[in-house]
């Protein structure tokens, strides 16, 4: 009788007293990222993707050198691009510990991009393409993304001197440690936590990735 | 030898005390009830009646009172102990002592000679007659009178009578009065003493209630006067 | 409520009463504690959601602010975050930022030590804000994780890399939580002091019939066997006052047969002494001429007729001692008291059988008591006997007052001989009837009796009889104890 009654005073007391205060939480979600203004916008700047020193994927945005002289020119074409990325990050982005992380290109004029089906395009590279790593990849596969359109959404093939990759889409923004992967496996490419007004970004990619009709898994 | 009436309904107490007496010299004629009892006091003129008090008919008690009606005759009931109220109601009725069943015949003769003994004789240089208030007190002819009047009283009444008054104001335990009145141990039955007294009282005391002449001292026992 | 209890009766710590109004308040602080637990808690959620929810979104709003370079330049961004940290939300705020390998700071330490490593992984690899709740060093923080997006093109946006946190203290969160405690505790303490009203008086209400009981138990136990109590209502109190009745009236029954059985064996014995007495009347008075008449026989009527004299002697003394224990048994024993000497009441005892050599006799004078001298002689005389029958010689009786336990006067009368003792184990038995301390003796000089008269006759004084060995083992020591005035001492 005496145990039981201490054992509720004890859960009451727990009840009350334990609840005391501010207790703990785990890590919540809330809400959405901040939009932030960046300038010049990814529209009228020279989108490369770096990598940061935890692996991450970070975007620069460069002012186009030629954009001043010339307004109506469609933009830094792909081959450009992509020579700036590897030719490394410019001083202020190598203050902020950002790297390319990319071999060095045997020569510019190397780098060639021609139309792909169904809207992508195959950039056929002066390096062996096999040995990068998935970042390095991914680096190129969105950098020749956006350099393609502005919202990055273009299927991107890598051709090497040794074999071509699997098309991509610079897609998975939720994790981008995980990105990129060179080939598109459908579960790959169907990141469950999306955002609401991205889907129409991953039915491409899906359609993409049954366009190649091999998926093959890495 | 005096002369014993028994009055005993059980054949084998009669016949056994009868028997027992009679060796004694003692003259005894016996009755079977009260009735017969009576009968034979008017007849036989025995000196002491042996009265039983439980007897069919007319019982002892009753017989005690109808013969202290007209007579002083020493009356010694027989009882079975255990029978203490009857014992009281037989002393208040006026018997004189009593014997409790069973009893030798020594015992029986010895409380009759009790009984019968004479209260001894005052010693010379006495008067004959003492007055106490208004009681003379004749202690050689063992009469009692108030006022001139004669009162009837029982032997033990006048036994205690003259022992108290021969030492006035002397104070008396139940105890010493057991002993030399009835010739009891010391450790008899006091009512014998209460009783007789409370008789005594009603024959010679004016208010009965607040006695002149027996007086009781409360934790010591009796004393007569101070007038 | 204060029972009496009996010796070695276990009592628990506290009473019925005080057990039933702390059950009750027990449930009353449950309920009272529970409710106010579960309010408590919505408040405290709601307090603390309000400033989580400000936070984050002023955070989230603070940050959308910004225009930035990818890269980020590190010179501008400490001032920035300064910035950002004056407008905190609700209350003021750290704000650390992550951005490559750069690390900044609105305090003095680039990073902070607050900030869990989940936290930094989730807002690090999720575009979603994120808040976590850490108390460090008893002090509770709010910790924001605020990735920054940029739109790219019309309906994209990506991650710029740069991950803002804000570390704000919930002190006054904190301080309003534990105002609600307080709230709770002072709302639950007067509910409890109210409680004890309607507490207090179910416990009567329970109580009462517990009383009832109580009483009525109590009035059995002092022999009123037909107590009974009126049981009201159909609760469990009530079937315990009915079933108390039933038990009452079996035990009622049972006593009473048992005194009925008892009352017709006491009469049986009564019965039997009184029968046997009228013809041992008859016998005892021709005794005499019994032995008279023996010497002229031949001897072996003489033996014959002496035989039948002693033994009737004996038998009448056996039939007066059995009527007398039987009027004690029947309770019709009287006391008739007188004022007596204690030692002259003795003298004449021993006196009376004639012990006056045989028996040592130490009587201070003076001592006045209040006693039934008839039976005080039977206590003495059966006790003196008693020691020269079984004792040695000298036998001594000793007289003494001394004051008992209550303060009351005692006459002390003590019976000493000089004999073996008794053995130890007849001690105990002493005073029994008929107990014969030698199996093998077929019959004493007294009835057997002696001594049960004496006990009774003592205890019709209010006294008591105890019977020991003397100091160095030999000779038995009786010793009486009663009141020096009887039927006085008891107001």
């Amino acid at each position: 009788m005496r145990r039981r009654s201490a054992a509720v005073l004890a859960g009451l007391a727990t009840l009350l007293l334990g609840g005391c205060g501010v207790p703990e939480t785990d890590v919540i979600e809330a809400g959405g990222p901040a939009t932030v203004q960046v300038f010049p916008e990814a529209s009228s700047g020279l989108v490369l993707f770096l990598r940061s020193p935890d692996g991450e994927l970070m975007p620069v945005i460069r002012f186009l050198e030629g954009e001043l002289e010339e307004p109506d020119s469609p933009g830094a074409g792909t081959p450009t691009t992509v020579a700036a990325l590897f030719a490394g990050p410019l001083p202020n982005e190598r203050r902020a510990g950002l790297t390319d992380g990319l071999p060095e290109l045997p020569g510019r004029t190397a780098v060639r991009a021609v139309p792909y089906r169904e809207g992508g395009v195959e950039v056929t590279l002066p390096i062996a393409v096999g040995d990068l790593d998935d970042l390095a990849v991914r680096q190129l596969v969105c950098t020749i993304a956006f350099t393609e359109d502005d919202e990055g959404l273009t299927p991107v093939r890598l051709r090497g001197t040794d074999t071509a990759l699997e098309p991509a889409v610079c897609d998975e923004d939720i994790d981008l440690g995980r990105l990129p992967r060179p080939t598109t496996a459908p579960a790959a490419s169907s990141p469950s936590g999306s955002q609401g007004g991205q889907g129409g970004r991953r039915g491409s990619a899906d359609q993409a990735a049954q366009d190649d009709q091999a998926p093959s898994g890495p | 030898m005096p002369r014993v009436l028994l009055i005993e309904d059980d054949p084998s107490v009669r016949e056994g005390v009868e028997l027992g007496l009679r060796r004694r010299g003692h003259e005894v004629r016996t009755a079977s009830t009260g009735e017969a009892g009576l009968a034979a006091l008017r007849e036989f003129r025995p000196d002491l009646l042996l009265l039983d008090l439980m007897l069919p008919g007319m019982n002892g008690v009753q017989v005690c009172r109808k013969v202290r009606d007209d007579s002083q005759l020493p009356i010694i009931m027989l009882t079975a102990r255990g029978d203490d109220f009857d014992v009281v109601i037989g002393l208040e009725a006026g018997a004189d002592d009593y014997i409790v069943k069973p009893a030798r015949t020594e015992v029986i003769e010895a409380r009759i000679r009790a009984v019968l003994r004479r209260i001894e004789e005052p010693g010379s240089g006495r008067p004959v007659v003492e007055f106490h208030g208004e009681l003379a007190v004749d202690r050689a002819g063992l009469t009692v009178a108030k006022n001139g009047e004669r009162l009837a009283l029982a032997p033990s009444e006048m036994k205690l009578l003259l022992h108290l008054t021969s030492a006035p104001e002397q104070v008396f335990s139940r105890q010493q009065l057991l002993e030399h009145v009835w010739e009891h141990s010391y450790h008899g039955d006091a009512r014998l003493v209460d009783a007789c007294v409370r008789r005594l009282r009603n024959k010679i005391e004016d208010t009965p209630g607040s006695p002149r002449y027996i007086q009781t001292l409360r934790g010591f026992g009796y004393r007569f006067g101070p007038l | 409520m204060r029972l009496r209890r009996t010796a070695g009766e276990r009592r628990r710590p506290f009473g019925l009463r005080t057990r039933l109004v702390l059950a009750f308040l027990l449930v009353a602080a449950v309920s009272a504690g529970t409710t106010a637990a579960l309010t408590f808690r919505e408040a405290r959620n709601a307090v603390l959601g309000t400033a989580q929810d400000t936070a984050v979104a002023s955070f989230r709003e603070q940050v959308q602010q910004l225009g930035m370079e990818l890269p980020q330049d590190p010179t501008g961004l400490q001032d920035v975050l300064r910035d950002i940290a004056r407008k905190g939300k609700p209350h003021p705020w750290y704000v650390y930022a992550e951005y490559g390998s750069i690390r900044a700071s609105s305090a003095a330490a680039p990073t902070s030590t607050v900030i869990t490593p989940e936290l930094r992984r989730t807002a690090r690899s999720n575009p979603h804000g994120s808040f976590e709740r850490v108390v460090k060093d008893g002090v509770p923080y709010l910790t924001i994780g605020m990735p920054a997006v940029f739109r790219a093109g019309a309906n994209r946006v990506m991650p710029t890399g740069l991950v803002l946190f804000a570390v704000m203290r919930m002190s006054e969160e904190q301080a309003g939580v534990e105002a609600l405690v307080v709230a709770a505790r002072d709302g639950a303490l007067p509910g409890l002091a109210i409680a004890l009203v309607p507490a207090l008086v179910a416990a009567r209400s329970v109580l009462r019939p517990v009383r009832e009981l109580r009483k009525a138990a109590l009035s059995m136990g002092s022999g009123r066997l037909d107590t009974r109590i009126q049981a009201r209502g159909s609760d469990e109190l009530a079937d315990l006052a009915r079933t108390f009745n039933e038990s009452a009236g079996q035990l009622e029954r049972s006593v009473d047969e048992l005194q009925q059985a008892e009352a017709r064996a006491r009469r049986f014995a009564s019965d039997v002494s009184h029968e046997l007495r009228t013809p041992l009347s008859g016998m005892l008075a021709v005794t005499e001429v019994l032995d008279e008449e023996a010497e002229r026989l031949d001897p072996d009527t003489a033996r014959a007729v002496r035989l039948i004299s002693a033994e009737t002697g004996k038998l009448a003394v056996l039939v007066e001692d059995l009527m007398e224990i039987s009027r004690f048994d029947a309770r019709a024993a009287e006391l008739n008291t007188d004022e007596v000497d204690a030692a002259e009441t003795i003298r004449k005892t021993l006196e009376h059988r004639r012990w006056t050599d045989r028996v040592r006799a130490d009587l201070p004078e003076g001592i006045r008591a209040r006693l039934d001298p008839r039976r005080f002689d039977v206590v003495v005389a059966n006790l003196v006997g008693n020691a020269l029958r079984h004792g040695g010689a000298p036998v001594t009786v000793r007289l003494r007052t001394a004051a008992g336990g209550d303060g009351t006067a005692l006459l002390v009368t003590e019976v000493a001989d000089s004999g073996p003792g008794i053995p130890p184990e007849v001690l105990p038995h002493i005073f029994d009837r008929f107990y014969k301390a030698d199996a093998a003796r077929t019959r004493s000089a007294g009835s057997g009796l002696g001594l049960a008269i004496t006990l009774e006759n003592v205890r019709l004084h209010g006294g008591t009889v105890r019977a020991a060995n003397g100091p160095e083992g030999r000779g038995a020591v009786f010793t009486v104890e009663m009141p020096l005035r009887v039927g006085e001492a008891v107001a």
